[in-house]
């Protein structure tokens, strides 16, 4: 498995996803931190329904950007308490749709993929190597793809 | 009276986030149910008269494509309204589910591109009817 760097186009894609689906605004690109500040860090895997590549999408955010993104996507009050495993659930979704629109960014639109169920990642395994990070204004979000051809 | 909806996505926040959407689009809706797969919404659709189905493709245990297809071979349940709400990007594969007669919108979405897609699709169903 290796890091898959990471295009401005798809950079792009996030900044968009994360804006239209999370509302959280952006203030552009920051070097990927070398401590491990995630309070929410979600694997999801996907393989090519060809069976011929297979990878999964990292996405960490600190506790605060989580929170944020959940309060925003449940549309709480900033004085509304979130559920238990709201921030995780959250950010798994934003994987979901993260990793879907950056695909055919990678293999073009003719390719088929199943995606898998997001899981929890161990913050500190975040892999770093092609990483890029998004200043969100008091918090922040990172983003790495690594893949393999089989 | 207004649509009666089930919105079936296998994240919560997911489903409160297009439950919410229909709520507060022009369209008029009824009841909004939920289920986390494609075999729940099978059950709800046994359970309760839908006229909608908002569909996600990515799911555990039975996905939307296996869902819509098992839809299109009910004789009762098959003129039921889909509409795709989907990450999928896959033109082939919008291509089959635009094929059983589901609309698509991609997420993420803008509420507006939702009540499109279903005036869309009501206007086509009137046509075949
Ligand atoms: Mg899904």
């Amino acid at each position: 498995m290796s890091a898959l760097p990471l295009s401005d186009a798809a950079i792009a894609k996030l900044v968009e996803v994360i804006e239209s689906l999370a509302f959280l605004i952006p203030f552009g690109e920051v070097p990927c931190p070398d401590d491990s500040p995630w309070g929410v860090v979600v694997v999801l895997p996907w393989t090519a329904t060809d069976r011929r590549s297979r990878g999964d999408l990292w996405l960490a955010l600190t506790p605060d950007a989580a929170a944020e993104a959940a309060r925003n996507m449940c549309g709480l009050a900033p004085d509304q308490p979130l559920a238990a495993g709201d921030a995780a659930e959250a950010t798994g979704e934003l994987a979901n749709v993260l990793l879907g629109n950056l695909l055919p960014l990678i293999h073009g639109a003719e390719a088929e993929f199943h995606l898998g169920a997001p899981v929890s990642g161990v913050p500190a395994n975040f892999p770093r190597e092609g990483a890029r990070a998004i200043d969100l204004g008091g918090g922040m979000l990172a983003v790495a793809i690594i893949s393999e051809e089989l | 009276m207004g649509y009666h909806i089930l919105v079936v996505d296998d994240n919560r926040i997911m489903r409160e986030m297009v439950g919410k959407s229909v709520r507060l689009s022009p369209l008029e809706v009824g009841e909004v149910y939920q289920a986390a797969n494609g075999a729940e919404a099978l059950e709800r659709l046994g359970e309760h008269l839908i006229d909608l189905v908002l569909l996600d493709i990515n799911m555990p245990v039975m996905n939307g494509e296996q869902f819509l297809e098992k839809l299109r071979a009910d004789p009762v349940l098959k003129h039921t309204l889909v509409v795709v709400v989907s990450t999928e990007s896959s033109l082939p594969r919008i291509q089959r589910l635009r094929d059983l007669g589901a609309g698509f919108i991609h997420k993420p979405f803008r509420p507006e591109e939702l009540v499109k897609a279903v005036h869309e699709l009501v206007a086509q169903a009137g046509r075949r009817i």
